[in-house]
């Protein structure tokens, strides 16, 4: 019996709730991202967008606490590249009206915090908080792969 | 044995990899555990010594411990603690590792003479490595548990 794609390109990275952790899911997702021949550029625009959802995570969905988890969820579907980040939910995330943009915060109309978001929207091709299997925040983001050169999975 | 009091068991920190049996995935390993090693302060060419040691025991795993079969994982924990970095990596133990292949020391002369030029992964593992130990995962698959040390 033949082994499902999404079972042979998929891993799972669990991490310790503390900034600075999140540099290392960055190198471990470049290198998994590579295998599928992403081009050089995107694999930047995928390790700035899982740095913001895992200090997400570790900042708000953990609230801090170097005890609790982060999970990665990585895998290859339907030629798009899809990740998880799974936290606690110590705090889940509440959609706080329409956000300002980078540029009324630049201008002083907001703080200059709470860019990750709108930096992850702005690189990913998809991404948005999803229902998870249990009761943390389940951040999901994804990377179309049509820059793949052809290189095997 | 290892240290479990408390004060010891607060410094760690714990970075767990689950990855497909299938070669190629080696390289996540290497770059996950490469990054970290550098951010705790290890020097490139034991940095060097640890990937090299980190992909013949994925390796391994993949090919031996879990025959190839994409669909069994090996688990990759790297452990990091204030003057030390503990690899631990483990299959699904579809192939059992015998005690034979653990104690291996090929002799180059006589690997010339073979067609199959393989056999150096777990002898490489023990030059690179501070501490080496073979054992069985809680999974019941092989498990190898290799330790560098940091030097002040």
């Amino acid at each position: 019996m033949s082994v499902p794609t999404s079972i042979q390109t998929s891993m799972e990275l669990s991490l310790p709730s503390e900034l600075g952790f999140e540099v290392i899911a960055r190198d471990a997702i470049a290198a998994f991202a590579r295998r599928f021949g992403i081009a050089a550029d995107r694999i930047e625009d995928l390790k700035t967008v899982l740095s913001e959802a895992c200090i997400n995570a570790i900042e708000h969905g953990n609230s801090l606490q170097p005890e609790l988890r982060v999970q990665i969820f990585c895998r290859l579907e339907n030629e798009r590249l899809i990740v998880d980040v799974i936290d606690h939910g110590v705090v889940p995330f509440v959609i706080q009206g329409t956000p300002l943009s980078m540029v009324d915060k630049i201008a002083g109309l907001g703080s200059l915090r709470g860019m990750g978001l709108m930096l992850i929207s702005q690189l990913s091709d998809e991404a948005g908080f999803v229902a998870g299997t249990g009761d943390g925040n389940c951040f999901r983001f994804a990377f179309c792969c049509q820059y793949t050169n052809g290189f095997g999975h | 044995m290892r240290d479990e009091t408390p004060q010891r068991a607060f410094l760690e920190k714990v970075i767990e990899l689950r990855l497909p049996s299938k070669l190629g995935y080696e390289r996540v390993a290497m770059d996950t555990a490469s990054s970290l090693a550098r951010r705790m302060g290890f020097a490139t060419d034991r940095v060097d010594s640890l990937k090299t040691a980190i992909s013949e025991a994925v390796t391994n795993a993949i090919e031996h411990g879990n025959l190839q079969d994409a669909a069994m994982k090996v688990v990759v924990l790297l452990t990091a603690r204030e003057d030390e970095l503990i690899v631990s990596v483990a299959d699904q133990g579809r192939q059992q590792l015998s005690q034979a292949c653990v104690f291996t020391r090929p002799e180059i002369g006589e690997a010339f003479g073979r067609e199959d030029k393989g056999g150096w992964g777990i002898w490489l593992i023990r030059e690179l490595m501070d501490e080496v130990e073979f054992t069985t995962a809680p999974s019941g698959g092989n498990q190898v548990r290799m330790v560098i040390h940091l030097e002040p």
